[in-house]
């Protein structure tokens, strides 16, 4: 139990619901996109209809890669990854350090190259600057605009960065301060229901999901605060102070002491017997290559693994280029091992949910789901005790605007999406407007029915569930992979994300649909008070 | 009419009266401070704490741990502040500790910053 004076009580109360009613909206949609990007890859491979591999490198892939590389410009193999798709085939980015006239910045350009490791077919070729080229591919087009949408609220460089930084922080801050003053922390978290109708009241049921998700809030606006200004302030900052402003110096050092510099044409060793001799070690699956200074004497070339059994993340083997000569495990940051470098090598796993495989990744949508949710009912609590100001009342109109409207909007972009896949069309362009014109439509159903919310209210919630119930239909007629096919080639994606599709629409439906509620009451199960709109 | 009545107001009363006026004065200066020192001089101090950083922390085994720990920590370093902020009772003290913290990284960063500027007019002048 944490002890507190009541005037020390009373102002991180405030502050904790300050800090999350101000910019509460935009850290709803951060959280609810975050929540849905756990799942990044399952949607990128749900929307490539199947992976070719599940381990794109698990077959023979030197003579494929050798080829694509060898018969590029020749200096795009200054740098190569060498990385696998959501598709599940192999994808080579050959590209060298230039500026950029339109930005004046020092970027990657290259060529992108996407191959079936199975058939060696050449899937997607394009050429350009790396934001180019690797904005292109229109299967990634979903997953790409709800990453976008978490990362940096579609905001441009560095601003949306900034932007989600100071969303993280307030997060910090509102679990801080939430544990400070949920003081009984161990009670809150078997909080027994309020006998009001056998139901939790609302404030409880805050209380109960915020006190059971404080740490993994706690650990997501830490690890997502650090993402954001790790590249946009972080990185600047300190290398002004220790680099002479030298940002290429810092990652150097962050990557590990360059080799000496020696261009003699030597050719690349085979990388399928690196890959083989990284076997002997830890061997969890190859994830991929990153090769610098193709075909010459100073080499290098690093073998990445996926994370192995117990471990939270994957490890770096390096070797030299021109002789395949085993240099040993790579630290993932610098040049030995470290406390930091551990530390670093941390975040991403932590934040991401991905260091074990699909079960952690499930935990971590379900407690994202339950942040969502105590974001979400933290506003309207904060909306319904201040009920008898006109202001705060029509605040929460807009509350329930945004918060259906969000997800409504997400589900309908989907739909735009495998339209545009079977259609043809711009993937990007639509699954954009189909965001844009379901927030529109949104927005508008708030302004006809300002004075009507529960009715607004009632047409967003089965619209949402009808878009989800019929978004696994548009995809098939869309030209995707059907059920038997997907089972038959053991793309179980494809089936489960279809299935979560619908069992979302029926969690929303039994929200609003008093026939499932009483089924369901019935059948003994327990169910939820629905919420009114405030 | 109104002269007359205020005349009539006992001595005591208009002293309560000025007191709870300076209290309600005293306590909007200190939600004044407070929102200065946990607002915009918290994520002032923790920046410069950050820049700082990397030119006192060791660099460990793999030469990273000062760039690691002063890009890691900088989340915690703010919310500790902001909390510090929030839970100090007497806000003299707190903005006492902050400005300390302000020029003790303040001033290594400045001197880092003018270091890069003079490498950078080197290297333009070559």
């Amino acid at each position: 139990m944490i002890e507190l004076s009541q005037a020390r009580t009373q102002r991180l109360l405030a502050v904790h619901g300050w800090s999350g009613t101000v910019l509460g909206l935009f850290l709803y949609v951060v959280v609810l996109t975050g929540t849905i990007a756990v799942l990044a890859h399952e949607i990128g491979a749900w929307s490539a209809g199947g992976q070719t591999l599940d381990e794109p490198f698990s077959v023979p892939v030197d003579t494929l890669i050798r080829e694509q590389v060898e018969s590029s410009n020749e200096a795009w193999r200054e740098e190569i990854g060498i990385f696998g798709s959501v598709s599940g085939n192999i994808r080579i980015w050959m590209h060298e350090h230039a500026t950029n006239p339109e930005s004046g910045n020092t970027e990657d350009y290259g060529r992108l190259v996407e191959i079936n490791p199975v058939s060696g077919d050449v899937v997607n070729d394009v050429e350009g600057w790396s934001g180019e080229v690797f904005g292109n591919n229109p299967i990634s087009a979903l997953e790409d605009f709800i990453v976008e949408l978490h990362v940096n609220l579609h905001l441009p460089h560095p601003w949306g960065l900034y932007a989600t930084g100071i969303l993280g922080f307030i997060m910090l801050l509102a679990a801080v301060t939430g544990l400070l003053i949920h003081r009984h922390l161990i009670r809150e978290a078997f909080l027994a229901p309020r006998l009001k109708g056998a139901l939790l009241t609302k404030r409880d049921r805050h209380v109960l999901a915020g006190t059971w998700s404080l740490v993994f809030a706690f650990v997501l606006a830490f690890t997502g605060a650090f993402f954001s200004f790790a590249i946009s302030l972080a990185l600047p900052v300190v290398a002004a102070t220790g680099f002479d402003g030298d940002q290429e110096a810092v990652i150097e050092t962050l990557l590990g002491v360059p080799v000496p510099e020696d261009t003699t044409a030597v050719e690349l060793a085979n990388l399928d017997e690196m890959a083989a001799t990284v076997k002997g070690e830890a061997y969890s699956g190859v994830a991929g290559y990153s090769v610098s200074n193709w075909g010459r004497a100073d080499a290098r070339v690093v073998v990445n693994t996926y994370p192995a059994e117990g471990s939270m993340s994957g490890k770096q083997y390096s070797f030299e280029g021109a002789t395949g000569h085993f240099l040993g495990e790579k630290a993932l940051v610098g040049t030995a091992p470290s406390v930091g470098g551990a530390a670093l090598a941390l975040m991403g796993p932590l934040h991401f949910g991905s260091f074990a495989g699909l079960l952690s990744k499930f935990v971590w949508v379900a407690l994202g789901i339950a942040m969502t949710y105590v974001t979400y009912t933290g506003m309207q609590l904060w909306v319904q005790r201040r009920s008898d100001e006109p202001l705060w009342r029509g605040f929460g109109h807009w509350l329930m605007i945004v918060g259906i409207g969000t997800p409504f909007a997400l589900t309908l972009c989907a739909h735009t999406f495998f339209a545009a896949l079977g259609g043809g069309g711009d993937a990007y362009a639509w699954t954009a407007w189909g965001f844009v014109g379901a927030s529109a439509f949104a927005l508008l159903l708030g302004v006809i029915l300002q004075k009507r919310t529960v009715a607004a209210e009632n047409l967003l919630i089965w619209g949402l569930a009808f878009l989800l119930a019929t978004l696994p239909l548009t995809r098939l007629l869309s030209g995707g992979t059907g059920w038997p096919s997907a089972i038959q080639n053991g793309d179980l994606v494809i089936v489960g994300m279809d299935v979560l599709m619908l069992v979302s629409a029926f969690f929303v439906a039994l929200w609003r649909s008093s026939i499932l509620r009483k089924l369901v009451t019935q059948a003994g199960l327990p169910i939820v008070e629905r919420s009114t709109a405030t | 009419m109104s002269r007359g009545h205020s005349k009539q107001i006992p001595l005591s009363l208009a002293k309560q009266q000025s007191d709870e006026l300076s209290e309600a004065k005293r306590q909007r200066r200190r939600l004044i401070s407070r929102w200065i020192l946990a607002g915009p001089l918290a994520f002032i101090v923790s920046v410069l704490i950050m820049a700082s950083m990397p030119m006192w922390m060791p660099m460990g085994a793999g030469n990273v741990n000062h760039l690691a720990f002063s890009v890691l920590l900088f989340p915690a370093i703010w919310v500790a502040i902001v909390m510090y902020v929030l839970l100090e009772e007497n806000m003299t003290r707190a903005a006492v500790l902050l400005v300390i913290l302000f020029f003790a990284n303040g001033i290594p960063v400045v001197l880092g910053v003018m270091k890069m500027l003079a490498a950078m007019q080197a290297g333009g002048a070559t």
